[in-house]
């Protein structure tokens, strides 16, 4: 069982609500002012994103990778993040 | 090639159920994204919807082809790379669709068995003659191997209770 950060633990604990796109694992600051720029400034609106793309993780990482450069890493930490509050809470 | 970006979204999604990419909804914030898997999936192969796709190899068994030489009916026999396991020929001869004429022109062709459903010039029925000659339902053991296994086994049972230590003396023998 691989550990998930802090951060991680903190986003799938509860509602995402009007939380920000940093609080998203992975999303540090400046991915996540690139996501903004782009249009994707709160984090449900990278889970909308992520539900589009039918909770695909291959597509999901791509599309994170060309919206705002993340790593591998920072692209798992993200999908995990997202698929698991997902299942808590979708 | 035409432009990707100028087709619509209908198109896009199309081309990706072509390729075999999947996706899901082409909207504004998904489409830059399929643009982009579906240049790449271009790059790569340049048939779309090669034949190779729904091409897999089950097993590697000899099996004898017997063509039907008849062009217009290319699409009823889609699924006609599968293989009907007959053992004789005549018996189903006019079986299944091929109901039109009586004599084909009938020409062995010795090939790989291969279950796809690839269009081919000719239709063609398999027929199954590799290792199980005798059998007549698919997947089934040869008759004649399981009559042999049992014997075998009745064989080596009988065997072992002939040399079993007959039980007439106590086994418990006392040592005096």
């Amino acid at each position: 069982m691989s550990s998930t950060s802090q951060k991680h633990k903190d986003f799938v604990a509860e509602p995402m609500g009007e939380k920000s796109v940093n609080a998203l694992a992975g999303i540090g600051e400046v991915l996540g002012k690139r996501l903004e720029e782009k249009g994707f400034d709160k984090a449900y609106v990278v889970l909308g994103q992520f539900l589009v793309l039918r909770k695909d993780e291959e597509l999901f990482r791509e599309w994170l990778k060309d919206t705002c450069g993340a790593n591998t890493k920072q692209q798992g930490d993200c999908y995990g993040c997202l698929r698991e509050w997902c299942d808590s809470f979708l | 090639m035409s432009s990707l970006s100028g087709k619509s979204d209908k198109e896009i999604s199309q081309l990706l159920d072509e390729y075999g990419i999947k996706h899901g909804p082409i909207v504004e914030s998904t489409r830059k994204l399929y643009e982009k898997k579906l240049k790449e999936a271009m790059a790569k192969n340049t048939k779309p919807s090669s034949s190779d796709k729904t091409y897999y190899r089950e097993e590697q068994e000899e099996v004898e082809y017997v063509t039907y030489h008849q062009p217009p009916q290319l699409t009823r026999h889609d699924g006609f790379g599968d293989v009907i396991r007959r053992s004789k020929i005549t018996d189903y001869r006019d079986d299944d669709d091929v109901g039109h004429t009586n004599e084909p022109i009938i020409s062995p062709t010795r090939t790989t068995y291969q279950s796809s459903s690839r269009p081919g010039p000719s239709v063609s029925k398999s027929i199954q003659r590799g290792a199980s000659p005798e059998t007549s339902k698919p997947g089934g053991v040869p008759a004649w191997l399981r009559v042999l296994v049992f014997l075998i086994i009745a064989v080596f049972l009988y065997y072992v209770y002939t040399c079993m230590e007959p039980a007439e003396e106590t086994p418990f023998k006392t040592i005096q």
